[in-house]
């Protein structure tokens, strides 16, 4: 089993399946975030070049709420986010997430409800081997469990990302 | 220790790298991008020596290509590093190292001399970044769905961090 480590720069092949970890999408839609513009060139590479996207649910979850941070922010600093704020930014958090979906080559994990299980239990291999946050398992784990080339990141955790299974795995930076 | 403006630029790469470099660590804050020979590098990549070797390519690969258009400065105040057009007047005071060199580039966001200069960050990009972001988000253009580059173009860019927390708490998430 290999697990690489390599720093994204334009003009890399990309794995055929890549997942996204949340922290990609916020930099790919924050204009003045660190990451912006690599952000925006693997996504567009990544589109481009027929690639399954992975996007999971947790990876939704995250983006819908760092959105409703940054909005609410923009209103009221140091604002919680609160249901009535999700519900308030229904119509906009519906309309980028229609935009991610509309991304070639995107696919929502798990694809099949029977799938969770699974994942759970790569998780669980994960938890024992590696020395990782749980958010961070869960976003090993759908990507392991998808046999996903790679996982898109700007977080240096899944460095220690231990392989429960013989096999190539890609974790690239940005 | 300053370095004349007609230094040959391997001079400038070697400083980079063998002088500015080992005193970096981890404490750059702030992101700058700059525009080389057609490539848009990352500074604090370039700083935390990620992206030196690609740094030093466009750096060469620069040179003879156009007339130079401005003054590359790069310093270090403490721990915080600053590159850009003002980082030079900015640093100059301050700097334990600064290089100077005429070279054909752009630079695209200067964020770190606003630390040098002690003001905040700034909320919004600079004019530079925005058009770079666009330029870069129409290259896709004819490399995907026009559905998909739609909501990629939409998506791309489109929103913006606030205030200086917001900036702190998403730098590394």
């Amino acid at each position: 089993m290999t697990l690489s480590v390599r720093q994204f720069v334009t003009g890399q092949a990309l794995p055929p399946c890549l997942y996204l970890d949340a922290n990609v999408l916020i930099a790919f839609i924050v204009r003045n975030h660190q990451k912006n513009i690599a952000a925006i060139q693997l996504v567009g590479e990544a589109v481009s070049s027929q690639c399954e996207i992975l996007v999971s649910l947790l990876a939704l979850d995250e983006v819908w709420h760092s959105l409703a941070e940054i909005w609410g922010q923009s209103e009221t600093p140091r604002k919680k986010v609160t249901g009535a704020m999700m519900k308030q930014y229904a119509p906009r958090l519906t309309a980028k997430t229609r935009d991610i979906l509309d991304l070639d080559g995107v696919i929502v994990l798990p694809g099949r409800a029977d799938d969770g299980r699974d994942i759970v239990n790569i998780v669980l291999k994960l938890l024992s081997a590696s020395e990782m946050r749980s958010r961070d398992l869960f976003h090993a784990g759908y990507a392991l469990h998808r046999i996903a080339g790679g996982l898109a990141t700007t977080d240096d955790d899944f460095e220690k990302l231990a392989l429960p299974d013989a096999r190539d795995f890609a974790v690239i930076k940005l | 220790m300053s370095v004349a403006a007609t230094t040959p630029v391997d001079r400038i790469v070697t400083g980079f790298m063998s002088a500015a470099y080992p005193d970096v660590g981890t404490s750059l804050d702030y992101s700058s991008w700059i525009l080389l020979g057609g490539e848009l590098i990352d500074a604090s990549n370039v700083m935390t020596g990620l992206n030196v070797e690609v740094f030093s390519d466009a750096l060469t690969a620069s040179l003879g290509s156009a007339t130079p258009t401005a003054t590359l400065g790069v310093g270090v105040v403490g721990n915080y590093w600053s590159l850009g057009v003002d980082a030079f007047n900015a640093l100059s005071e301050n700097s334990t190292t600064v290089y100077t060199a005429s070279l054909p580039f752009q630079v695209i966001v200067k964020a770190p001399q606003a630390y040098a200069y002690g003001v905040p960050l700034m909320d919004k990009p600079t004019v530079e970044e925005s058009v770079t972001a666009r330029q870069l988000i129409e290259s896709f253009r004819n490399r995907m769905s026009p559905k998909a580059f739609e909501a990629f173009s939409r998506l791309a860019a489109s929103e913006s961090l606030g205030g200086m927390g917001l900036q702190r708490h998403y730098r590394h998430l």
